[in-house]
């Protein structure tokens, strides 16, 4: 579509450094509605990459859609959810995607935005879409544990051993969740066979919270009618500007 | 209808208005004059209440205008009696346009539509403003500005006009038609008009009454004749006067005509005066130069070459073109055909230190060319500037403004001694060519005669300069060449003498009472007669 | 009562305000395009011959001036959001206080592509009142204020002759320090012409308060109650503000103010009761209004109708009139968000051109 005009898929290819840290990242459809669905993903990403790289490489590394951004910055969605608003109005808040730093006991409301904040190994990031939020760090945080360590025990291990696949454990607090795992160490997209074990299946797959399938969030193919119309009308009206400047001038 | 009832005025220390008794009557044209300084643009703003209301300051006594003392009346009671238009009608304008700009005064006072549409018409026809009501203001020309600023004020049915210096800025046509204007309302609608000038030529045929104020607080009234047969200030025509010892003093040119038969026939028989020396090699010169801004074409095609050791005066109505030709000899503007040259280069191509040994240039407003705080501080940062030994620009500015005390602040000088300290400045690295433009407007009578002597220092020197300007006196006096400008073409070009007597809207005084012998001042005429025999 | 020739002053900035409104409430690049040209055609096309200098290229140069400041901006400290990079720029290592703030690193396509969308819509706002100002004299439009606002007006009315006035001087100024081979840039130079300026400004504003005393600006009107007169002018800044709260409500998307449309009807009605009190004041008359007639009628509802359009188009499929570049695709135009492009020309229709003004009022139009 559109985007294949402007060459290779965003966060297709992050440039493979000696200084690779592996970054967890938690993302949970929230608890809203009694769906609670979450999944962690462990990624790799080189020492200068941002949260907003790191989530974008996780999420393209398994086939989701990468996430979208307001004209302002905002993040919209996540996996192509929700697949309509951003940052919409909802009742008693807004409907958005909060945005968490872990630590080694709980996670803090984040003041920055991902795509300031440089990725670190000893703090995962959190997503937890909020259906009625109020935009501060009274927010709900991530249900999961914030620690690197339970996101992605393989890194914390002291040796740090690149080739070891390891399936995370389910957190015994994310009660009756269905959870994916990770691959550690090659979740990028280099594409280990490990990875290719790893399908967006995983995710949990109860319908409400089942993220949108990438169409259904991007303008729908053939429409580009509408843009050659309106930059052939904006032609013709340059073209009348510059002749009635001319005349006048004359 | 104007008393002033024993009025004294001061803004600091010393007192402005002395003890001033004055009464005006109703249907009058009064004329103040008298030197910078003295007191007239303060006298003029009581009438309307802007001093001491606008102004701050200590007054005592008072003043009483149509019953109302100005003690108790601000200038905006008084907006229905007096109009008052300042010396830059420009600055005045609150609006945009002719129209709204005469309807504004009407607005503020609430009078009814209906009244108010008739009357901004009658104000237009009053100074023929007709074509103009729908232009910018920002378009209009210095002549018309003034106009509109009158109909303004006028619209509004004062019963007292006040004006500071109206024809300041004005070609002697312009200035013709705002006093016409002026004496048709005294005569038509029995306005009583009180306007302060420094160009007594101009106004004092159409005075009922003189004042004239002498800069120590004194002031003498009366008759324009009787005022000025002891007046140290007085146009070519009352000396004339005197000198031909003529009683009454005429006060037209008219008046003058009729009585001098007898000094026109002793004149006739003298021997034709010399013509003009032709002055050393040329200095300057143009060849087919124009100059544009924009779309508008302000100069088309001059030709003129200014010589060594002369004065060429240049000429023409408002908007004709003359600054702009000082502007592209100086070389600050770029010819858009044709050529400048100073020497054998264009100014413009000069480097900024190089231009000002070559050309001197005193623009319009002197005061700009002034930016220290101090008048020594300002000569020494000019020798710095200008490459010079330190003390030559000090000296220069003695020789040409005498002695300034160093400590004044250069915008605390009046307009004559500013004017004098910008040339000193810019003479100092002696140029070869010195441009001034309007160089008499705002100065008084003493502080043109010092101009005067200034200029005919200079082209003893061998200096050659060029002078701008509607003062056709001044040209009388100092100038060798006349070039006048129409439209950005020269239309009269040669000998001062032939080109001013033979062009009646540039004819000073005397040419227009000795015509058709070209004398053009009272030096001249007297320097003869003691000469001749009889 | 006169015949309506041309469309009222405070027509045409009534539609400029409509065109900045519908502006703010975009931000698809094409839209946005097509409102700049749509407000262009109809400036340059309506203008009075008679402005020297159009008001529009002054404010078209600001506009471009934005463009490239944001651009710049987001190139030096933009938000590193992931897209297809063009070039890095070597990061500085920012202090870990100061971890928000980012300096180089890699420039994305989205990025600028985002940056030139925001830029571009202040510059539509800016150009719809670089038009109104070529089309109307804020002048004229201050001159139909209600009575009660008079000072005030005059107040900027004032103001507004003063900046062309000091860049006038300054030009002067710039031109003797030349004569004098002063420096007339760098700090020195405007030290130097500072002074001055400052000194003409004040000697002419002070020239023109004396002008506008002595015209009997200010003149209290003997006849209306002081409390009334005071009652009238509370309600009315009280509404104003109330009516600013509300209208950043609406501007900004409904979800920073609460009830922000009904504060702003709120505000509107305070407004007119206060107007509405303060009408009987009859101090003050005015010197040939223009008519108010169904041009004007049909000029500014022009550009509020195209407001109303664009958020129509908005509630009928968001994504016709935001757009974002993350994930880039083109920006659509739907017919609705066209319609309002469409109606924003209508002036065109209801304004007269130039000749045909001139015609009516029966003078002649120097054409050079």
């Amino acid at each position: 579509m559109a985007a294949s005009l402007f060459g290779a898929a965003p966060g297709a290819a992050p440039a493979l450094g000696a200084a690779e840290r592996t970054i967890a990242v938690v993302v949970e459809f929230g608890s809203g509605q009694g769906l609670p669905a979450s999944f962690a993903l462990c990624v790799k990403e080189p020492s200068g990459a941002t949260d907003a790289q790191a989530l974008t490489d996780a999420l393209v590394s398994r086939g989701l859609p990468a996430p979208t951004y307001s004209s302002a910055g905002l993040l919209c969605t996540i996996a192509g959810y929700p697949s309509t608003g951003c940052g919409a109005r909802a009742p008693g808040g807004y409907s958005y995607w909060a945005y968490f730093h872990g630590g080694s006991s709980r996670w803090t409301y984040a003041t920055d935005g991902p795509a300031e904040r440089r990725a670190d190994p000893a703090v995962p990031e959190g997503w937890r879409f909020e259906p009625s939020g109020h935009g501060n760090p009274s927010d709900a945080a991530p249900d999961r544990p914030s620690a690197t360590a339970s996101i992605c025990p393989s890194t914390a291990s002291p040796a740090n051993q690149p080739a070891s696949p390891a399936s995370t454990t389910i957190p015994p607090s994310t009660v009756g969740v269905t959870t994916t795992t990770t691959s550690a160490s090659t979740a990028t997209t280099t594409m280990a066979p490990p990875a290719a074990t790893v399908p967006v299946t995983r995710v949990t797959d109860r319908t409400a919270e089942r993220p949108a399938a990438p169409a259904a969030v991007r303008p729908s193919a053939g429409s580009l009618t509408g843009t050659m119309v309106a930059v052939a009308a904006l032609g013709l009206l340059i073209t009348i500007g510059v002749v009635l400047t001319r005349r006048r001038r004359s | 209808m104007i008393r002033f009832a024993g009025t004294w005025f001061r803004y600091g220390s010393s007192w402005v208005v002395r003890d001033l008794d004055l009464e005006v009557a109703d249907g009058e044209l009064l004329v103040v004059v008298g030197p910078t300084g003295s007191g007239k643009t303060t006298l003029l703003k009581m009438i309307d209440g802007l001093v001491p209301h606008f102004s701050g300051g200590e007054l005592r006594g008072d003043v009483i205008v149509a019953g109302h003392s100005i003690r108790d009346t601000p200038p905006t009671e008084l907006a229905g009696t007096v109009g008052y238009v300042g010396q830059d009608p420009a600055a005045s304008f609150v609006t945009d346009l002719v129209e709204e700009e005469i309807a504004y005064a009407m607005e503020n006072l609430g009078i009814e539509p209906a009244v108010m549409r008739r009357r901004v018409e009658e104000a237009l026809d009053l100074m023929s403003l007709h074509e103009l009501r729908d232009r910018r203001l920002t378009t209009l020309s210095g002549g018309q500005r003034q106009r509109v600023a009158i109909a303004a004020v006028l619209a509004a049915a004062p019963r007292i006009l006040v004006l500071d210096e109206p024809t300041a800025a004005l070609d002697p046509g312009a200035a013709e038609e705002v006093l016409s204007s002026l004496t048709r309302l005294v005569h038509d609608v029995g306005m009583t008009v009180v306007l302060a000038e420094h160009r007594l030529e101009r106004v004092l045929p159409f005075a009922d009454r003189v004042v004239l104020l002498d800069g120590q607080g004194g002031m003498v009234a009366g008759e324009p004749g009787a005022v000025m047969a002891d007046s140290a200030l007085a146009p070519p025509l009352i000396e004339l006067g005197r000198l031909a010892g003529w009683s009454p003093l005429p006060i037209t040119v008219r008046e003058a005509r009729r009585r001098c038969g007898p000094l026109r026939e002793a004149l006739a028989e003298l021997p034709t005066l010399a013509p003009e020396a032709d002055g050393g090699d040329v200095v300057a010169k143009t060849d087919g130069l124009c100059a544009s801004f924009g779309n508008l074409l302000a100069l088309d095609g001059v030709d003129l070459a200014v010589r060594a050791g002369t004065i060429t005066a240049i000429m023409g109505r408002n908007g004709s073109g003359k600054s702009t030709l000082l502007s592209c000899l100086a070389g600050i503007k770029e010819p858009s055909c044709g050529n400048a040259s100073v020497g054998q280069t264009p100014p413009a191509d000069l480097s900024a230190a190089e231009r000002i040994r070559t050309v001197g240039f005193v623009p319009q407003e002197a005061s700009l060319l002034l930016y220290a705080q101090r008048v020594d501080e300002e000569c020494a940062t000019a020798d710095e500037e200008h490459g010079l030994a330190p003390g030559t620009t000090a000296a220069s500015v003695t020789a040409i403004a005498g002695e300034l005390a160093p400590d004044r602040h250069p915008r605390d000088l009046s307009e004559g001694q500013q004017l004098a300290l910008a040339l000193g400045i810019v003479l100092a690295p002696a140029p070869r060519l010195v441009l001034l433009d309007e160089p008499t407007r705002g100065l008084d009578y003493e502080a043109k005669r010092s101009l005067v002597a200034i200029l005919e220092m200079l082209r003893a020197k061998g200096v050659a300069i060029v002078v701008a300007t509607h003062d056709v006196e001044l040209v009388a006096q100092v100038a060798d060449h006349a070039v006048v400008l129409a439209q950005g073409e020269v239309i009269a070009n040669g000998g001062a003498r032939e080109v001013i007597c033979h062009t009646p809207a540039f004819a000073p005084q005397v040419a227009k009472v000795l015509s058709p012998l070209a004398w053009l001042t009272v030096g001249e005429v007297a320097a003869a007669l003691e000469g001749s025999p009889s | 009562m006169r015949r309506e020739r041309t469309p009222h002053a405070v027509a045409w900035w009534i539609w400029a305000a409509g065109l900045a409104l519908a502006a703010l409430r975009t931000s698809n690049p094409l839209l946005l395009a097509l409102l700049a040209a749509a407000i262009v055609v109809v400036c340059v096309a309506r203008t009075p011959r008679d402005l020297q200098q159009s008001p529009l290229a002054t404010f078209a140069r600001v506009a471009l001036i934005i463009i490239l400041v944001r651009v710049v901006l987001q190139i030096v400290f933009g938000q590193r959001l992931p897209g297809h990079v063009l070039f890095t720029l070597p990061s500085v290592p920012m202090p870990s206080w100061a971890e928000g703030v980012s300096i180089g690193g890699p420039v994305s396509i989205e990025g600028l592509l985002s940056a030139i969308t925001g830029g571009l819509r202040l510059a539509v706002v800016l150009l719809a009142f670089g038009a109104a100002n070529a089309l109307a004299s804020p002048r004229a439009v201050l001159r139909s204020l209600p009575g009660l606002l008079h000072e005030v007006a005059v107040a900027i009315t004032v103001a507004l002759c003063f900046a062309p006035e000091v860049l006038a001087s300054v030009r002067r100024i710039q031109q003797a320090r030349l004569l004098r081979g002063r420096p007339t840039t760098g700090i020195a130079g405007m030290r130097g012409i500072a002074v001055p300026v400052l000194e003409d400004a004040l000697d002419r504003s002070i020239q023109l308060a004396a002008s506008m005393g002595a015209r009997g600006f200010g003149r209290r009107p003997v006849s209306v109650s002081l409390a009334r007169e005071r009652t009238a002018l509370a309600t009315l800044i009280l509404g104003s503000m109330i009516l600013l709260v509300g209208g950043y409500g609406v501007l900004a998307g409904s979800s920073v103010v609460p009830g922000a449309a009904w504060l702003a009807g709120l505000g509107l009605a305070a407004v007119c009761l206060g107007v509405g009190l303060s009408g009987r004041r009859a101090a003050r008359t005015r010197y040939r209004p223009a008519p108010v007639g169904l041009r004007s009628v049909a000029c500014g509802a022009s550009g509020w109708l195209s407001a109303l359009l664009v958020v129509i188009a908005g509630v009928a499929d968001a994504s016709s009139i935001t757009w974002s570049p993350w994930p880039l695709s083109w920006p659509q135009v739907t017919p609705l968000a066209f319609a309002a492009v469409v109606i924003a020309l209508v002036p065109l229709l209801v304004a007269p051109g130039e000749a045909r003004v001139a015609a009516a009022r029966g003078t002649k139009i120097a054409v050079s």
